[in-house]
């Protein structure tokens, strides 16, 4: 369970993301965040990893918790990928050994994984660190929009390596597209102007995101405050 | 896909012995990672590179006395009575300087959730001892072994482990303030390392500081290094004069300025969080 007391977060003053969020959230659900776009998900997603403070009240974690997924800022670019992901999993309690085998066999990077990490293409950085992602136990895998990098060929890999996990362990994935949320989830926080709502069933989370988008379908779309600032 | 994931052991522990088990990995990993690594390059040990600066120091010190073709101020051994003031003036100075990037701000957004800037702040002080105990034994060994000065080994070793952990305490304590001092004044990360250098020469490496006159004495009393350095003296020179040798004024200093720091650290979260 994941207890988020009070949240309150700020970018631009007077308009808070969140004010006073108080939720009991499943640990070991697949939970979709639904929300349309700049609504606070990736904000809540950074929240929960750790990546970001909150400004007010506290986030109480029942479970380990991942960092978003596909995490690069960790990475010590001098170093070699290998040092990278023995590094993360000696922080995170998993046996080194297991962690490089796992990444060696499944990322198919080979060579690469040998050299130093600036060397490596920007594809091949988000399928290395995709894959530890998924190396890494957790009791919940974080996502923002992804579960996997988009890139060419890997698709399958994604989607058989995140039914894997989250057959022991849960997920939160923060997306505003109801087919990734109906393909990979079961239950759904939906956020809204008025603060956020738990549905214990999927199906009444999508209703109720489809009518926040039927109700203003301009702040859908991305861009959607610049395009109203020009304008 | 038939590869089978890793698991971690840890889910089968109780709350308090998982927090506990994830610190000491944390420490652990940072360890053997920073102990190979500095200002992001990769190199073996490269931690006791840090080792050849106070060498520097006592081979130019002495050069320069024996060219002057003076006597060692105290004892029989030049070079012996230099690295008792060097070694640990240099413990301080490297610690009070290299503890600033623990706390930097941006550093603090490439790592893990799970690494807490204090565990970067034991780790670095850790290997900074680790790194200077190596250098300061090999030293004396080498002094005692290849230059059969008897008195390199110390009478009584207790202390000057005492000595440098109060020297250890007091770097850590004005590595932490320095660093948040330098996220308020951005300019203080250019004056400190001058001034720690610059502060070699009034710790008293190459003088006897019961020896100075009874004026300047009280100013220079006021450094709480060389109060650490007598102390560390002590261990070698049983006989060294001791009146300059407060061990609570320099423990005093030292958590003063740590309960400053961590203060200061705390009050100014918030507001830095702004600035960036």
């Amino acid at each position: 369970m994941i207890r988020l007391e009070n949240l309150t977060q700020t970018y631009v003053k007077g308009k808070p993301v969140f004010s006073a969020l108080s939720l009991d959230l499943p640990s070991n659900r697949r939970m979709a965040l639904l929300g349309s776009a700049e609504s606070g998900k990736s904000t809540l997603i950074n929240l929960l990893a750790g990546t970001a403070e909150p400004q007010q009240g506290c986030i109480e974690r029942f479970a380990r918790l991942s960092f978003p997924a596909g995490y690069q800022r960790a990475f010590r670019f001098s170093n070699t990928a290998k040092q990278n992901a023995i590094f993360a999993a000696r922080i995170y309690d998993a046996d080194p050994d297991e962690v490089l085998h796992f990444v060696v066999t499944l990322s198919g990077l080979g060579d690469l994984l040998e050299r130093p990490m600036r060397d490596m293409s920007v594809p091949a950085r988000l399928i290395f660190g995709y894959v530890l992602t998924y190396a890494l136990p957790f009791d919940t895998y974080l996502f923002d929009n992804i579960i996997g990098p988009a890139v060419p060929g890997t698709r399958e890999l994604w989607e058989q390596l995140y039914a894997a996990r989250t057959r022991e362990s849960g997920a939160i994935i923060a997306t505003r597209q109801p087919k990734v949320a109906e393909q990979f989830c079961d239950c759904a926080l939906l956020i809204g102007r008025e603060g956020a709502v738990y549905y214990d069933d999927l199906k009444e989370g999508l209703a109720a995101f489809a009518e926040q988008r039927a109700a203003a379908p301009v702040s859908d779309r991305a861009g959607a405050s610049l395009i109203k600032a020009m304008s | 896909m038939s590869e089978t994931f890793p698991s971690g052991a840890i889910h089968a522990d109780g709350r308090r012995r998982r927090s506990l088990r994830s610190q000491f990995n944390v420490l652990g990993a940072l360890f053997f990672r920073e102990a190979e690594m500095r200002h992001g390059q990769s190199f073996a040990l490269s931690y006791l590179a840090a080792g050849i600066e106070p060498l520097v120091i006592v081979g130019t010190i002495g050069l320069l006395f024996s060219a002057l073709s003076k006597t060692p101020p105290y004892g029989n051994s030049l070079l012996l009575f230099l690295g008792t003031g060097v070694f640990p003036i240099y413990l301080f100075i490297h610690t009070s300087l290299r503890l600033r990037q623990p706390l930097n701000p941006g550093l603090e957004r490439t790592r893990y959730p799970m690494e807490r800037p204090l565990d970067h702040i034991l780790v670095h002080a850790g290997l900074h001892l680790l790194s200077s105990a190596v250098v300061t034994v090999l030293f004396f060994w080498s002094l005692y072994y290849f230059g059969g000065v008897t008195e390199a080994i110390p009478e009584d070793p207790v202390a000057g482990m005492e000595a440098l952990a109060a020297i250890l305490l007091l770097g850590i304590a004005m590595g932490i303030f320095n660093s948040v001092l330098a996220r308020l004044v951005p300019i203080w990360d250019v004056f400190w390392p001058a001034i720690a250098r610059a502060s070699l020469h009034f710790s008293g490496p190459y003088f006897v500081a019961a020896y100075l006159p009874p004026d300047s004495r009280r100013y220079f009393g006021l450094n709480p290094v060389i109060h650490g350095v007598n102390w560390f003296r002590h261990a070698f020179y049983p006989f060294y004069p001791n009146q300059m040798t407060d061990h609570h004024y320099i423990l005093f200093t030292a958590a003063a300025l740590l309960t400053l720091g961590l203060l200061m650290e705390a009050g100014t979260r918030s507001l830095n969080k702004e600035k960036d």
